[in-house]
């Protein structure tokens, strides 16, 4: 029985070829769409799972109130894990991770490398987080002072298929013995690294583990906790509370901070996304990502089924002979689910080399490295079957009840079943298509306009023709000025400025106590280093007092020039006159530093487009050796010139490195890498789908004029012109679009502004992307639909007549 | 064998209410020839589909082979139909996308017959029909002799006790139409209740009874020969 469906199928399928090649490729796609989706979200949520012991490692986390603010840091105090070993039974193990640089320079023999992923390391880290050893063992691996363990990448790119243990490897300025190389860690794991360095390497130079005390109100490193077996998270998390009274909170009543300690479970780690946090992934892109991924395959379905049923009139008579010769409605009922199950599995096989050949492009655009064998990893080969199969069931189910439902009586006389003339169905169905493009449509409208918004806004400084070189080690600079007149020496740089921090960059935040109406307040203010040339240089306004002048010595570092939320949030009106600042405290909670405020800037983005502009100062420093970044200004235009120049430069000026120059908007563009990504997929779901909608309603509009060829005929007959019958079918189809608009609207509206919320900075809703995307569906609509259209309605009605 | 009890049938539409039959009754014995006549529009077809159960009654009762069926739901009647009832039709009614064999084939299939057992009765019904050269064909590549002959294989292949022919040779010319007709006679020699509607006096005569229909009522019922006779003679 099942080789006749088989058969009937193949060959209904090869006789209405133009049709089923529509069905399959949408279907393919829709498929290929929902494959690739699948395979990103099981990556994602595979986060850290291939450690072995990992629903026993946890990540603590730190939450600090002050000034009624919240921060929520991944990141820890030094003290912490020892603390935790000693007070809690359940700890089994702990490690710390600390990074001293983002980007070091390793030497391997003549050869150097700028990289970054070089992490200092607790030994007990090979016992917490399970690593395999290409060479060595992880016994013992890290428990010297400067030794390393590297990733089998970087032992193949220093030192080839040489044995690189006990080689040594010059780090900055230190030599490292290679004692270990481990399997480089998969993409799916929050806290990446590609070498681990001794933690014991960095007692010569850090105080944190000598001076647990003063250190537990710095949070720069990582700590995981392995628990024992059998213990419970939440029961841990339920007792830490009283850790942070214990040990950070005396230190913070000083200043008003209080501090709660966190737990996250390792698996969590990649959705927690806080500050400081490694590695982070965003779990509502993955519900969006999977909406857009059903509504692709929804889509697909519609059409086959649209298609299906259009078809019905066709197939009636074969349906009506099989039901005569004995079929029953269950049997016919099975046969057109085969059916609609073996269009399925065509489009399944062709979406496979689909899925294949778009990889390397959605490798690009998603920030990923699957290949073709990523498909058959875990349940994905289930979860792409059971794609299929729903697939082809929520494309066949409608036609498989509306045609084995035909009465047989009609058939036997050779009368052709017809669908009630109002077809509801099919058209609700294309309504509910038009609506998901529009909706599509109107998204990627809007995510665009929003990404440009951030692109285009001005950011208070001009980030335009300047970069910033980065320093780094107290020697280079000490002596950065000696940098700066050397590139002063190119006319083609126009001007210089030094600071600690770069617009966009990262920035100190500094807790103080201010005057404010006459009562103290505790409150953060971030802090920033500059020279005297720093506010003319970036064309930032002075809108009060004045900026640090050369002559007067007691500008230096006991005064500061604030910004304008700094003056309005201090509740200092326009007055900033004699307004002090107290800052460094001691045990006893006095300041060891108060600076005078002289002047107050216009506000401009000193953090990126990710934080509101919050209370900043800019502080005249004593020593250049407060500054990081030497800012330089160059003619427009020459950049290709200067950049080579300034390298060369900088590369004279320190040897020990690669030189780090960077353009001032690096930071402002890199934060919205994740929604710019976003915005592209959600660009390329909504072509495919309105292409995939367009394609269904091309081969549905074909059907449907062929049903009333007779209609239009005897309109024709009765004096109606082709252009009349023409604009009535317009007419039919724009009610369509006309009612997707009035559902898509408000759902529309209703998401992209709960997206939007998302920014800290964004475009105001308008109905624009929603008119721009209900025209663009309109218009394609119409074009589609005026192909048959034309043809219909200039067919000489004598011809449509007979054929009846 | 058949007995219907003033069976009425009346379609509705939202505003016009059609009698299609008006209280019919009569019966028919097994091994039957019966021929319904009667213009356009008398309601031929309408009886033909409740006689072979594809549709039910308005109102009235159907006894078919003892049961009672009016009131039979759909699956019941697909049920009886596909075990008792064989069609032909004018317009032959073959599947277009499957070849003689397969065509053949299929009321074995939804009877669930095994393969083995298909194959054996389809051969014997093609070879004992003389189309079995043509078991590969699709019916688009057959002439309507040789489509309708198919359709009759099919009807029979089942060995229904009933076969309803509904013009079976409507579409075909008086060489082919005669064979038709001599095969459903010799069908009926062998025992089969023949139940045929059409136009063709001349396909009537094959029958033993004329059932005669007039816009839903029977206005007579005779043996065919000798009433086509006196009636030819009448004119």
């Amino acid at each position: 029985m099942y080789r006749n469906y088989l058969i009937s199928a193949l060959r209904s399928i090869r006789q209405s070829s133009l049709y089923s090649a529509i069905s399959i490729f949408c279907l393919a796609t829709g498929i290929t769409g929902a494959i690739l989706v699948s395979l990103y979200v099981n990556h994602e949520l595979s986060y850290d799972t291939h450690y072995d012991d990992h629903q026993r490692i946890i990540r603590i986390e730190g939450v600090y109130d002050m000034a009624g603010a919240s921060y929520h840091l991944a990141a820890t105090p030094f003290p912490l894990a020892f603390a935790m070993m000693e007070d809690y039974a359940e700890v089994e193990n702990f490690v710390r991770f600390f990074m001293r640089e983002e980007e070091v320079m390793v030497r391997s023999g003549e050869s150097e490398y700028l990289e970054s992923g070089f992490v200092l390391a607790d030994s007990t880290v090979f016992d917490v987080f399970s690593h395999s050893f290409v060479h060595g063992s992880p016994e013992g691996a890290l428990s010297a002072p400067n030794t390393i363990v590297i990733s089998r990448s970087l032992a193949e790119k220093y030192f080839g298929n040489e044995p690189s243990i006990g080689k040594t490897l010059r780090v900055g300025d230190e030599n490292y013995s290679v004692t270990g190389v481990i399997e480089d860690l998969p993409d799916n794991t929050h806290f990446r690294y590609d070498a681990l360095i001794s933690m014991s390497s960095a007692d010569a130079d850090l105080v944190y583990s000598n001076d647990p005390e003063l250190y537990w109100n710095i949070n720069i490193n990582y700590t995981y906790i392995l628990l024992h077996q059998g213990s419970s998270i939440e029961e841990f998390v339920g007792k830490l509370p009283g850790f942070a009274d214990k040990y950070a909170n005396p230190m913070g009543d000083v200043f008003g901070a209080s501090a709660t300690f966190l737990a996250t479970p390792l698996r969590e780690t990649h959705f927690n996304n806080i500050m400081m946090a490694q590695g982070t992934g965003d779990r509502s892109t993955l519900l969006i990502l999977s909406l857009v991924a059903l509504f692709l395959v929804l889509i697909a379905a519609i059409n086959y089924t649209n298609l299906a049923t259009a078809r019905a009139a066709k197939r009636s008579r074969e349906i009506g002979i099989r039901k005569v010769t004995g079929a029953s409605r269950k049997q016919l009922l099975v046969q057109f689910l085969a059916e609609s199950m073996l269009v399925a599995f065509i489009s399944l096989v062709l979406s496979i080399f689909l899925a294949e050949i778009l990889l390397p492009f959605f490798n690009t655009i998603a920030n990923t490295s699957f290949s073709l064998a990523d498909f058959l990893k875990g349940t994905l080969p289930v979860q792409i079957l059971f794609i299929t199969v729903f697939t082809g069931l929520a494309a066949g189910i409608y036609p498989a009840l509306i045609l084995s439902n035909m009465n047989p009586s009609l058939i036997v006389k050779g009368l052709i079943y017809r669908e009630s003339k109002k077809g509801l169905m099919r058209k609700a169905l294309v309504v509910f298509q038009f609506a998901i493009s529009i909706l599509l449509v109107s998204g990627t409208f809007t995510v665009q306009q929003q990404m440009s918004f951030l692109r285009e806004k001005p950011l208070g400084f001009e980030k335009e023709n300047r970069v910033s070189i980065t320093l780094h080690g107290s020697g280079p600079r000490s002596s950065i000025e000696t940098l700066e007149q050397r590139v002063m020496q190119n006319p083609l740089v126009i001007g210089t400025t030094k600071a600690f921090s770069v617009p966009g960059g990262e920035h100190n935040v500094n807790a103080v106590r201010i005057d404010s109406d006459g009562i103290m307040q505790e409150t953060f203010i971030a802090v920033n280093y500059v020279d005297l040339n720093y506010i003319d240089n970036l064309g930032i306004r002075l809108i009060r007092g004045r900026y640090f002048d050369p002559g007067m010595r007691s500008d230096i570092a006991q005064t500061a020039v604030i910004n304008e939320t700094a003056m309005n949030k201090f509740g200092w009106g326009d007055n900033i006159a004699g307004k002090q600042i107290h800052m460094q405290f001691d045990q006893e909670g006095n300041p060891q530093t108060t600076l005078r405020v002289i002047g107050v800037v216009e506000d401009f983005h000193f953090l990126s487009l990710t934080n509101p502009v919050d209370p900043m100062m800019l502080i005249l420093p004593e020593s250049p050796s407060s500054f990081r970044h030497l800012i330089v200004q160059y003619e427009a235009g020459e950049k290709e010139q200067v950049i080579p120049f300034l390298d060369s430069e900088t590369r004279d000026f320190d040897q020990s490195r690669i030189p780090v120059i960077s353009s001032l908007e690096k930071g402002f563009i890199e934060e919205f890498e994740s929604d710019q990504r976003l915005g592209k997929i959600f660009a390329i779901f909504s072509l495919v789908t309105i292409m995939i909608s367009f394609a269904g309603l091309f081969g549905l509009s074909s059907f449907m004029l062929e049903q009333r060829k007779k209609e239009i005929g005897i309109r024709k007959v009765l004096g109606s012109s082709a252009g009349g019958v023409l604009i009535m079918l317009y007419r039919e189809f724009s009610w369509l679009i006309l009612i997707a608009v009035i559902i898509a609207a408000p759902l529309s509206w209703y998401l992209m502004s709960r997206w939007l919320e998302n920014f800290t900075f964004h475009i105001d809703m308008s109905l624009v992307p929603l008119l721009w995307s209900a025209v663009t569906a309109f218009l394609i609509a119409m074009l589609t639909v005026s192909y048959h259209s034309l043809r219909a309605a200039a067919l000489n009605p004598a011809d449509s007549l007979r054929a009846e | 064998m058949i007995r219907t009890v003033e069976l009425t049938k009346v379609f509705r539409t939202e505003e016009v209410e059609t009698t299609a039959l008006n209280k019919v009754s009569f019966g028919i014995n097994e091994g039957e020839f019966v021929a319904i006549m009667g213009p356009s529009g008398c309601g031929k077809s309408t009886l033909l589909n409740i006689l072979g159960l594809l549709d039910n009654p308005s109102d009235g009762q159907y006894f078919f082979l003892d049961h009672e069926v009016s009131g039979y739901s759909e699956k019941q009647r697909a049920n009886l139909r596909k075990r008792n009832i064989g069609f032909v039709f004018q317009n032959f009614n073959l599947i277009d996308e499957l070849s003689v064999f397969e065509n053949v084939e299929l009321p074995l299939i939804y009877l669930g017959y095994s393969s083995s057992e298909r194959r054996q009765r389809v051969e014997e019904v093609l070879e004992q029909m003389q189309i079995m050269h043509r078991k590969n064909h699709f019916p688009l590549q057959l002439s309507g002799g040789q489509q309708q002959r198919v359709a009759v294989c099919r009807a029979v292949v089942a060995k229904p006790h009933i076969i309803l022919a509904d013009e079976p040779t409507g579409n075909l010319d008086s060489t082919h139409g005669d064979e038709v007709m001599n095969l459903l006679e010799s069908l009926n020699k062998n025992g089969t209740t023949i139940i045929m509607v059409t136009h063709s006096q001349r396909d009537a005569s094959y029958a033993q009874r004329i059932i005669r229909l007039f816009d839903g009522q029977i206005v007579t019922e005779d043996k065919s020969t000798e009433f086509v006779l006196t009636a030819e003679a009448a004119q």
